[in-house]
């Protein structure tokens, strides 16, 4: 069930009926809660309840376990690590079982090896990649004493299934939901009137993302030549596909969360405008960021015993692969590895220091530049069906090919360009304006009226959200 | 009602989840919420409607989805067409291959010379799988079942390659428009019992978005795209000699010519549903020379190489339901309508090359529906009388030769076999 359909509308509209006038108790509110985030997830798939929720039941008897061994740091380390190694194997078996087996065969391949491995029939459960995070890291919360093991499994359900964010994040902290389970906080009237318009944003820029599909699409799976401005087109069409596509999920999220009294931190903060790839990190994903940084960067040595470029690569590395189960993920990560690397070396340098003292406007404009293209090439490798379409369309955007764009190109580049501006306009003119909009309520509504309109003329309901995948 | 704009109305326990209190301001917000987003929305979807609706009055056939509701909407003006009571009055359904490729009037006019008096409409339209087909078939059973036997006969075209199980698979943006465009709510909620959003889409899409997908809008910018693309590609390969804009001269001329055809891509009534028969001698000259680049071999095996991915063309592997589907639409002519034939249009031979299997298949399926239809074959597909200059692609009768060849030979069938009566 997408967030853009009217099945959604429907099955929206009749649990906020139930959870605000038929089900008045507590109590009944988290039943309803858990039960409609079942179904929601189920429509996917109702196979993959059981997983679910053996991912919560597993996390939650273990880290009640971890708590009741604070005393003894071996046994609450046992009890953490088979936390992990449940997590991990989860997501290894149903996300990577096949990568692993196929990358084996290419291996043993280059050595003259024809090996026959067959792959598995496994589907990837959706939002996989989400919920085993937000369960793991439950766990190594209460390992390190930053919360208390939660009495109540059917809260810790609800939690981890809450639907606005189930399947594609943004990835909530089990300190951050569960408190506000307990209390099922009261929305305010500004909660709700942002919440909408959150809603409505998420909806456009799904929109705009859906259209710039076909030029990325145009670009990346063309089996003919193409310019050089078309492949910058198609690669650009995708980085603001992408942007759309992700944040406008996570607008949607959070808005309809609001809607209910719950709040669900913001996942981006106007990534393309960052100033380097370590400021992209901060800006774009991230709950992701933040959670390879609490869980995975520091539990590796982080900034200590002068190890941090290995750390950055190992947690990037891994990062990429989180994404999808494919080589091309990986170099991406290990791209936005080297770029953060690269980074935190040039802001030591004689170079770096001449920019902290040159820092004008001029300078500044130059960074969000060099960022930006550093970002578009990662996307390059993160869109490609595979290395030979990367390394083509790498080629292409920088290689002349001696093939001339029409007059036609140059106008499709400036209105992917002019998308791409615009997601980021709105979402500008929503943190600038937002809060003096609320003074001025009037003004709201007929916002509101352009933006469902804009969405329901042009919206294709029912195309995926690319991060569903992951 | 005065509402706060936070909920910490010193009254209420927040820190108790059951306070009575607590019930009841939630309750406050989310009428405010449905009043305040409900009406948004609401509005939001009228002007919807409203600007949809100027759209497709502003640019009537932006998606190539005007021929087929023109056609649709025509079964009934056909109806109230003073038919001269003698003519036996003959429907011609199919797809774009009839649509390009029969003219209604040199049909006519060839019996016409034989003696024989018809008034025939071509109902051919692009983008019909058999499923659109039964769909057609079953308004147009809807629509004449009071006046039954208005219609003498229906030659029903059969387009094989759009019944194969790689087409099966096909279903774009324009199949779904055509579905939504001739369905109704009743036909709606049939698919809603197999696949409900599909179901809710067509609803959206017939009743919300005056038959215009979403996705052909958010297509927009990928088609010029493509089309470029395809002139790069063209310019790129020295074989063919570039066509440039000549297509487009072509179109703009014809247009020109024929003011009856607006808007662009419709069902025409001054001609029965089929393209005027004729232009001046200049047009003439065009198309010629448009038709001849278009028949350039390389451009041909382009075609053909596109129509065996996309149906399976020359192999022929039938679906089983899809086959089903246009033995619906035949019996739902066969209602209403005195007799009903099956036409197999003339093939690009020198072109498209049926395999053995190809063949079989076809057989076994011409078998099937006339065993379970009863249908007379009109068989032109391997007629000697066409060769590749009959045709602008691998399978489309070219506009003027090609169409009047089609037409004249029909109409000598039907004059031959002498079963053309009212």
């Amino acid at each position: 069930m997408l967030f853009n359909t009217p099945q959604f509308f429907w099955f929206f509209a009749i649990f906020f009926v139930l959870y605000n006038f038929v089900f008045s108790n507590h109590k009944k509110q988290v039943w309803l809660l858990l039960a409609s985030s079942l179904i929601f997830y189920g429509a996917w798939n109702y196979a993959f309840i059981p997983l679910l929720v053996f991912s919560a039941l597993s996390d939650y008897v273990i880290a009640g376990c971890v708590e009741r061994n604070m005393h003894d740091p071996v046994k609450k380390k046992r009890w953490l690590m088979l936390s992990i190694f449940i997590n991990l194997s989860v997501l290894g078996i149903f996300k990577y079982s096949n990568f692993v087996l196929q990358s084996t065969q290419d291996f043993v391949g280059l050595f003259g090896i024809d090996a026959h491995i067959s792959t598995l029939s496994i589907i990837l459960p959706v939002g996989i990649s989400f919920y085993t995070f937000q369960s793991m890291s439950y766990t190594i919360d209460v390992y390190r004493g930053d919360m208390k093991a939660h009495r109540g499994f059917l809260t810790f359900l609800s939690a981890l299934s809450f639907f606005p964010q189930l399947v594609a994040g943004p990835i909530l902290r089990a300190k951050h939901i569960l408190p506000q389970l307990d209390n099922l906080p009261i929305p305010t009237i500004a909660n709700i009137r942002n919440g909408l318009m959150l809603i409505m944003l998420g909806l456009v820029k799904k929109t705009m993302a859906d259209m710039m599909a076909g030029p990325a699409s145009a670009a990346f799976d063309s089996n003919i030549p193409i310019s050089s401005l078309d492949a910058w087109t198609g690669a650009l069409a995708f980085t603001a596909q992408i942007y759309g596509d992700f944040s406008g999920y996570t607008d949607i999220a959070i808005g309809i969360a609001l809607l209910i009294g719950f709040h669900i931190p913001k996942n981006f903060n106007l990534p393309y405008f960052s100033s380097s790839p370590v400021d992209f990190w901060r800006r774009w994903h991230i709950s992701l960021s933040s959670w390879l940084r609490d869980y995975l960067y520091i539990s590796v040595g982080g900034n200590r015993n002068g190890n941090r470029t290995r750390n950055v690569f190992i947690t990037m590395l891994l990062g990429g692969l989180w994404h999808g189960a494919a080589w091309t993920f990986v170099v991406w990560g290990a791209w936005h590895g080297l770029i953060i690397s690269i980074t935190h070396w040039l802001t030591y340098s004689a170079l770096g220091r001449w920019v902290d003292t040159h820092n004008n406007w001029l300078v500044r404009a130059l960074k969000v530049l060099v960022t930006f293209y550093l970002v578009v090439i990662g996307w390059v490798f993160f869109r490609a069906t595979g290395f030979d379409n990367a390394w083509t369309m790498l080629a292409q955007m920088h290689i002349p090919s001696g093939i001339e764009a029409s007059a036609g190109s140059t106008i499709i580049l400036g209105l992917v360009v002019a998308g791409l501006i615009f997601m980021h306009l709105i979402d500008w003119l929503n943190i600038r304006f937002g809060p003096a909009l609320e003074q001025r309520s009037w003004l709201m509504w007929p916002i509101l009226v352009i933006g469902f309109s804009l969405f329901l003329v042009v919206g294709d309901p029912g195309h995926d959200f690319i991060y569903f995948q992951f | 009602m005065t509402l706060s704009t936070s909920s910490s109305d010193m009254r209420i326990n927040h820190s108790d989840p059951n306070d009575p209190r607590r019930v009841k301001e939630r309750r406050k917000i989310a009428l405010w919420t449905i009043l305040f987003g409900g009406s948004a929305l609401l509005a939001g979807l009228l002007v919807v409607i409203f600007a949809v609706s100027q759209l497709r009055e502003a640019f009537p056939n932006p998606f190539s989805l005007q021929r087929i509701e023109t056609s649709a909407n025509a079964l009934d003006s056909a109806l109230r067409l003073p038919p001269d009571s003698d003519d036996t009055v003959v429907y011609v359904f199919g797809s774009s291959l009839i649509e390009f490729g029969f003219s209604p009037e040199i049909f006519d006019q060839r019996l016409s010379s034989k003696g024989i008096h018809t008034r025939s409409y071509n109902f051919g339209y692009g983008n019909a799988d058999p499923i659109i087909h039964e769909r057609f078939a079953r308004r147009f059973e809807q629509i004449y079942k009071d006046t039954t036997g208005t219609v003498d006969l229906v030659i029903f075209e059969f387009s094989p390659f759009q019944a194969t199980t790689t087409r099966a698979v096909q279903t774009g943006q324009l199949n779904h428009a055509a579905h939504a465009i001739l369905g109704d709510w009743r036909d709606f909620i049939e698919v809603a019992k197999t696949d409900h959003e599909e179901a809710i889409a067509l609803f959206n899409t017939r009743y919300i978005r005056n038959g215009v997908p979403a996705e052909a809008v958010t297509n927009l910018l990928a088609t010029p795209l493509r089309n470029m693309q395809r002139i790069q590609s063209e310019a790129n390969d020295n074989d063919a000699e570039p066509m440039g804009d000549m297509g487009w001269d072509l179109y703009h001329m014809l247009m020109s010519e024929w003011p009856q055809a607006h808007p662009p891509g419709g069902w025409y009534v001054e001609n029965r549903g089929g393209l005027p028969p004729s232009a001046s001698p200049k047009a003439m000259a065009l198309a010629a020379e448009v038709m001849a680049k278009m028949q350039h071999p390389s451009r041909m095996e382009a075609s053909r190489q596109q129509r065996l991915a996309c149906c399976d063309m020359e192999d022929l592997n039938i679906d089983p339901a899809m086959l089903q589907h246009f033995i619906g639409a035949i019996k739902h002519a066969q209602k209403v309508a005195k007799r009903v034939d099956l036409l197999l249009m003339p093939r690009n031979q020198d072109i498209i090359h049926l395999s053995a299997l190809g063949k079989a298949n076809l057989k076994d399926a011409l078998a099937t529906i006339q065993h379970e239809t009863g249908v007379n074959l009109v068989d032109l597909s391997i007629e000697p009388y066409f060769s590749v200059t009959d045709f602008f692609d691998a399978d489309h009768l070219t506009l003027f030769k090609g169409r009047q060849k089609l037409s004249e030979l029909l109409a000598d069938v039907y004059a031959e076999n002498g079963d053309v009566v009212k």
